[in-house]
């Protein structure tokens, strides 16, 4: 397929909370960009597996993460990244859970010039706690305090190694703010209700702000190859290696409200109480201070 | 050891003189010399980059025949031809730290430079009919080299090298190269080894990572390398094992060679090509997926013995 001359080229970052809906775009992004007659395989999404990939960090750096500190990891993230992008002659989507977070040399680790543009995908937090339990097999009252806990992080021990490097969250709230309003990023903020009600609109302007070529029946057979039955058919049949080993299974229910017949009003009271500033800036709290 | 510099010491059948001293590596000179041109560790200064470099990537450069890594706080490592390491520590410099970069990425820029296929792999040696050869553990950081090469070890399965094997061919046959003698463990796979860290080394300050010396069960000569088990996780609960063959045993001895991107700035990717499809020639090569928790590690090695017994009885017949 001939390119256009001015194609856009650069890494954009999928950056989310986890259980937000990070790996339905990026389904989507990999149906869209190959505009194939069948579903792109789960399995075989475009785009590596995570910015936080423990071998992605060796390759450029030269020397392996397992030799080093957490800080002395942190402050070389940055470069790895810039590192990363210099070699880029596509669009590339790197699928992101670290915060935007300042490394110990208050630099941010994920560079502004490294970027060709950010989606954060953004999702109501009574469902994420719902989600992030399943995912991370513990209580919805666990996953409620994981989200309000400034210290939170993925794989966070010293003691092992595990295949991807120690990822900062902070609160829930605080990873949002962190993201969306990070200086000299500029960030187009997708909510994963958006997504569910008007695919449509949500992922149009997501293939415009990144610089994809729109085409309107690509738009709508990406969409229809990276619905959630299509992923939840392809995790059944096949598995999905993004699985954690004690989550039943990664694609559950794909649905936006499910808190209101799961979580007992004293848990929405948490959430809510713990993140009502941003839940209202983006939409999930009426004027009233009520959950939408 | 002496007590005076030069440093005698061998690795990857290596004669390696050293102005420092380089606890870990096994003392005095190789059973069987790889080459007879010995390598020299010195102390001295360093350029801060490359004259010309081929490649920059984030911590190091590479052009033909050097390569320069600079790591903030402990030392600089010009590594020249495949003859020379030159060491520039910085001040306050942890020296464990120091060694552990020396060993680690220096090393494999060396080995690159001689041409030798520097494996991503633990090794151990078993023995058939009389016979020893080299079993090699391959894969990235975390697949779990070390742990499984440590349980065979406490096995009675004698260690050939930890984390990196220098292969080359002779006759036409892959001979691997011992490493050092330690295997290096994290505080969790320590704990299940039943290995207590109270008394060991940390490979650095401020890392639960230890080294652990093999004294006895290491074996320090060259062996013929009989098979290469590629180690990967997955999230299933069940241990997979996958005969790799043809072209995908190249593939992947290219993919497993430690710290592979030097090669291209160093000018030795073609030689590289050459040995890695030589020995996939003449390697078995047999890819694992075991569950990330539980390790099952006596199941995997178990089922690695069986393979061996099963890949042995039929290349008999």
């Amino acid at each position: 397929m001939q390119q256009a001359p001015n194609e856009a080229r650069g890494l954009v970052w999928l950056a989310s909370y986890p259980k937000s809906g990070n790996t339905w775009m990026r389904a989507f992004l990999t149906n869209y960009q190959r505009n194939s007659d069948k579903p792109a395989d789960i399995n075989h999404l475009d785009n590596g597996p995570i910015a936080s990939a423990r071998e992605l960090f060796d390759d450029e750096v030269g020397v392996e993460a397992s030799d080093l500190t957490l800080d002395e990891i942190d402050r070389l993230r940055p470069l790895v990244y810039t590192q990363y992008a210099r070699s880029m002659e596509t669009l590339e989507f790197l699928k992101i859970h670290d915060a935007y977070t300042l490394t110990s040399r208050g630099e941010p680790m994920i560079p502004p010039q490294a970027t060709h543009a950010t989606l954060y995908i953004l999702r109501n937090p009574l469902d994420v706690a719902i989600s992030y339990s399943h995912h991370s097999h513990c209580t919805i009252d666990q996953s409620i305090q994981f989200m309000a806990d400034d210290d939170h992080s993925l794989v966070g021990s010293k003691r092992r190694l595990n295949n991807q490097l120690r990822q900062i969250l902070l609160t829930w709230s605080g990873h949002v703010l962190s993201w969306v309003d990070a200086p000299n990023m500029k960030v187009h903020v997708v909510r994963y209700e958006d997504m569910k009600k008007d695919p449509f609109a949500a992922f149009g302007a997501v293939v415009r702000v990144v610089g994809l070529p729109y085409d309107e029946e690509r738009l709508r057979k990406a969409i229809e190859f990276s619905s959630f039955d299509t992923l939840k058919k392809q995790e059944q049949e096949h598995g999905f290696r993004e699985k954690m080993p004690m989550a039943e299974s990664f694609f559950r229910e794909g649905k936006s409200g499910g808190w209101r017949a799961k979580l007992t009003a004293e848990q929405v009271q948490a959430v809510v109480s713990a993140h009502a500033a941003v839940m209202r800036r983006f939409g999930y709290l009426d004027e009233t201070g009520s959950p939408v | 050891m002496p007590d005076q510099p030069p440093y005698a010491y061998t690795a990857f059948g290596l004669n390696i003189q050293s102005e420092i001293p380089l606890p870990g590596l096994l003392p005095g000179a190789p059973p069987v010399a790889l080459d007879a041109t010995p390598v020299w560790v010195r102390q001295g200064e360093t350029p801060t980059s490359l004259a010309q470099p081929q490649f920059s990537g984030v911590l190091y450069q590479t052009s033909e025949g050097e390569f320069l890594l600079t790591l903030e706080n402990i030392a600089r490592y010009w590594v020249r031809n495949g003859q020379e390491v030159i060491v520039q520590t910085f001040p306050n410099a942890d020296e464990a730290a120091v060694t552990l970069f020396l060993l680690g990425s220096a090393f494999a820029a060396l080995l690159h430079q001689r041409g030798v296929l520097a494996l991503h792999s633990s090794g151990i040696v078993i023995e058939r009919s009389g016979e020893k050869q080299a079993v090699l553990f391959a894969g990235r950081s975390g697949a779990g080299k070390s742990t499984l090469a440590a349980a065979f070890h406490q096995r009675g399965y004698p260690l050939l090298a930890d984390d990196k094997c220098a292969i080359v061919l002779q006759d036409g046959r892959p001979i691997v190269y011992p490493g050092y003698p330690h295997l290096r463990l994290w505080q969790d796979a320590a704990k299940k080894l039943a290995v207590d860290t109270e008394a060991l080394p940390p490979v650095r300050a401020d890392l639960e990572k230890f080294s652990l010396p093999v004294e006895e069960q290491f074996h320090a000569a060259p062996l013929p390398l009989r098979a290469v088990y590629l180690l990967n996780t997955h999230n299933a609960l069940e241990i997979e094992m996958t005969p790799v063959s043809g072209m995908n045993k190249f593939r992947q001895l290219l993919q497993n060679t430690f710290r592979q991107r030097f090669l291209d700035g160093l000018g030795m990717r073609p030689a590289h090509f050459q040995l890695a499809s030589g020995v996939a020639k003449h390697v078995r090569v047999v890819r694992i997926s075991r569950p990330m928790h539980p390790f099952l590690l006596d199941e995997l090695a178990d089922q690695i013995l069986h393979d061996l017994e099963g890949s042995h009885a039929a290349s008999a017949q």
